[in-house]
């Protein structure tokens, strides 16, 4: 938290616990003052009343003498005289005066009455039986004035009891119902007042409770939020860091994407001159059984010259003849080498062809080597179109799928192999199928034989480049597509262009 | 006597003007030793009365157990000896046949039996009224 906040926050605090601890004192004070005024107020009515009820008390002995009951009884004019000294007393303010004894501890009876009121009227020795009968009595014992509010019924006001003593006994009770309408006007403006403060001590504790769940609310969102400005500090610091790194990775970036274009194009190159060298291999094995029979032929025509000569039966004829034979046999040789350096020739120009042409080219090649091992090639045109190709680049695909072809049928050992070379056109593309019979290739691997370096050929030492190349010629300088999938019998490879 | 002095009270302050009927369905009944009663009332307590559900207003004097009221003159065909509950210490005082009373004396009320008439009607009083009989 901010050290001014915090300070701003304490004082806040502390004013209000001031604020609330003065109303406290305040409150006090003024409950004495309040007590205070009511009581004195209280005892000067009461004080007035008393002298009231004593010059009362005054006058009926006076009249009465000892015996105030007997007095009375026998003596109407002084009671009527008394009754209506009672009635000049009544005001606003004295409601009822009258005057009682007590014939025994259960009842009273009327000895004087102030009242004019018919209805109100008591009689003489009539029956009355206060509600408050116990204060009554209580003056009757204490010989002693008492007040008292009515809580029961509240059309009476105070009732002033002052008791007239002869010979040391209560011989009757003046009793003053008056009112103490300014008393109740006094205390309602002072409850007024008390209930001000008891609202405003309140909205005091309330507000500084308030302030005390605000400020805990406020500390925690504060620490909160130099917890999240410390890891915002943080985490700035680490981008910066990170940016910085960024900036001097992207300066040498360029020089960089350079280096690795440079370092895929070498691999590239590489993985071309390993394919190129593995082909040439074939080619070798190829030539071989190409010449073969020529130079078995070439042989035999040789040593056939040699033992005519020995035996002398050489004839210029049949030498010719057989000299003719074995330049025709070195001319096959010859126009063999030709086809393979055709066939290698990096020729990448774009030119019309067709199928016919690129599958005759390449049985030139392979067709010999294949049907050497028992393998039937089979081929059908369904379609003599030509189009626009580099025709040495499917060449070497197709070669390429042959001899793999071949050498899963060598490697599966199978009887009646075959590899059946279609060409059609659907849909406007030329399509090419190389198939086998040799069982297609296993499911789990099927997605994997065109990654580069991949191969199954472990025992003949495959490069794992044929089928990588292809494709690589096929959907990229020739933007066709090579794709394989399994028949019933073997694998089907297709070139679509 | 307590007891008594706050039903008073709290009649009075439950019940403001009607609290002298409740007082009458109170008292009553007891005395008579009966759950409702038939009464007969004067003209200034017909208007109470009509609202009681114990205390069944008869339109004939002579029907009712009870006449309640202050201002029972000329009464005949029997009625004049039917037990009156008065309401007012004039005709408390005045009346033969007066069982009790109920009236207000300097804003207090104040309530009587007359032990007399309530042996002669053979009723009941409880021992909780009996300081107010006379």
């Amino acid at each position: 938290m901010k050290i001014k906040s915090l300070k701003g926050f304490y004082l806040f605090t502390f004013l209000t616990v001031i604020m609330a601890v003065s109303s406290i004192f305040m409150y006090q004070e003024f409950s004495s003052i309040r007590q205070n005024i009511t009581q004195t107020y209280i005892e000067s009515n009461i004080r007035y009343v008393r002298s009231l009820a004593h010059n009362i008390e005054k006058d009926i002995l006076e009249q009465t003498g000892d015996d105030v009951f007997n007095t009375l009884s026998e003596v109407p004019t002084i009671r009527e005289q008394l009754e209506e000294e009672l009635h000049l007393l009544l005001t606003n303010r004295y409601k009822y005066i009258y005057v009682l004894d007590r014939p025994s501890s259960l009842s009273y009876r009327f000895l004087l009455d102030g009242s004019r009121d018919e209805e109100d009227k008591s009689e003489f020795c009539e029956t009355y039986i206060p509600l408050e009968i116990s204060k009554f009595n209580q003056v009757y014992t204490s010989k002693k004035p008492l007040y008292f509010t009515h809580t029961k019924i509240k059309s009476l006001w105070v009732t002033y009891l002052y008791p007239i003593i002869q010979n040391n006994k209560v011989s009757a009770i003046i009793v003053v119902d008056f009112s103490m309408k300014d008393y109740e006007i006094i205390r309602d403006t002072l409850k007024g007042f008390d209930e001000i403060f008891q609202i405003a001590i309140f909205f005091f504790f309330l507000f500084f409770v308030i302030i005390l769940v605000v400020a805990r609310i406020d500390f925690k969102r504060e620490q909160e939020k130099e917890r999240i400005y410390e890891a915002l500090r943080l985490k700035s610091a680490e981008l910066k860091a990170e940016t910085q790194k960024v900036k001097e990775f992207n300066k040498t970036l360029e020089h960089r994407v350079a280096q690795e274009v440079e370092k895929n194009r070498q691999k590239d190159k590489q993985m071309l001159e390993q394919s190129r060298l593995a082909q040439m291999g074939e080619m070798i094995s190829m030539i071989a059984h190409q010449w073969r029979q020529p130079l078995a032929a070439i042989s035999a025509t040789s040593s056939g010259l040699e033992v005519k000569a020995k035996l002398g039966r050489l004839d210029n004829k049949l030498l010719l003849e057989k000299v003719q034979n074995i330049s025709k046999y070195a001319q096959h040789l010859s126009s063999t080498i030709d086809d393979f350096r055709d066939f290698f020739k990096s020729n990448k120009e774009l030119r019309q062809t067709s199928y016919q042409e690129i599958i005759q080219s390449v049985l030139d090649i392979v067709s010999v080597s294949v049907k050497n091992k028992n393998i039937d090639l089979q081929v059908e045109y369904q379609t003599t179109k030509t189009f626009q190709t580099y025709p040495n680049e499917i060449k070497q695909v197709v070669l390429n799928l042959i001899k793999n072809a071949e050498d899963i049928l060598l490697e599966k050992e199978i009887e009646n192999g075959y590899i059946r070379i279609t060409a059609k056109e659907e849909n406007g593309k030329f399509i090419l199928e190389v198939s086998d019979n040799a069982g297609g290739v296993p499911k789990d691997i099927i997605n994997k034989i065109f990654d580069p370096y991949f191969s199954t050929k472990l025992e003949k030492n495959g490069t794992g480049l044929g089928l990588y190349m292809s494709k690589t010629i096929i959907e990229e300088h020739c933007n066709g597509k090579l794709s394989v999938h399994n028949s019933a019998e073997g694998a089907v490879f297709v070139i679509e262009l | 006597m307590r007891i008594i002095a706050l039903l008073l009270g709290s009649f009075f302050l439950l019940y403001g003007g009607e609290y002298e009927l409740r007082l009458y369905e109170k008292i009553l009944p007891i005395l008579y030793g009966t759950r409702t009663l038939k009464v007969f009332p004067d003209h200034t307590t017909q208007n109470d009365l009509q609202k009681s559900t114990i205390l069944k207003v008869v339109p004939n004097c002579y029907d009712a157990d009870v006449l309640i009221g202050k201002r029972f003159h000329n009464l005949h065909n029997g009625c004049e000896t039917k037990p009156i509950f008065a309401t007012s210490y004039k005709s408390y005082k005045n009346h033969k046949t007066v069982i009790g009373a109920f009236y207000w004396r300097k804003g207090r009320p104040q309530i009587s039996f007359k032990k007399e008439n309530i042996q002669k009607f053979n009723l009941f009083l409880p021992d909780s009224l009996k300081r107010y009989a006379q």
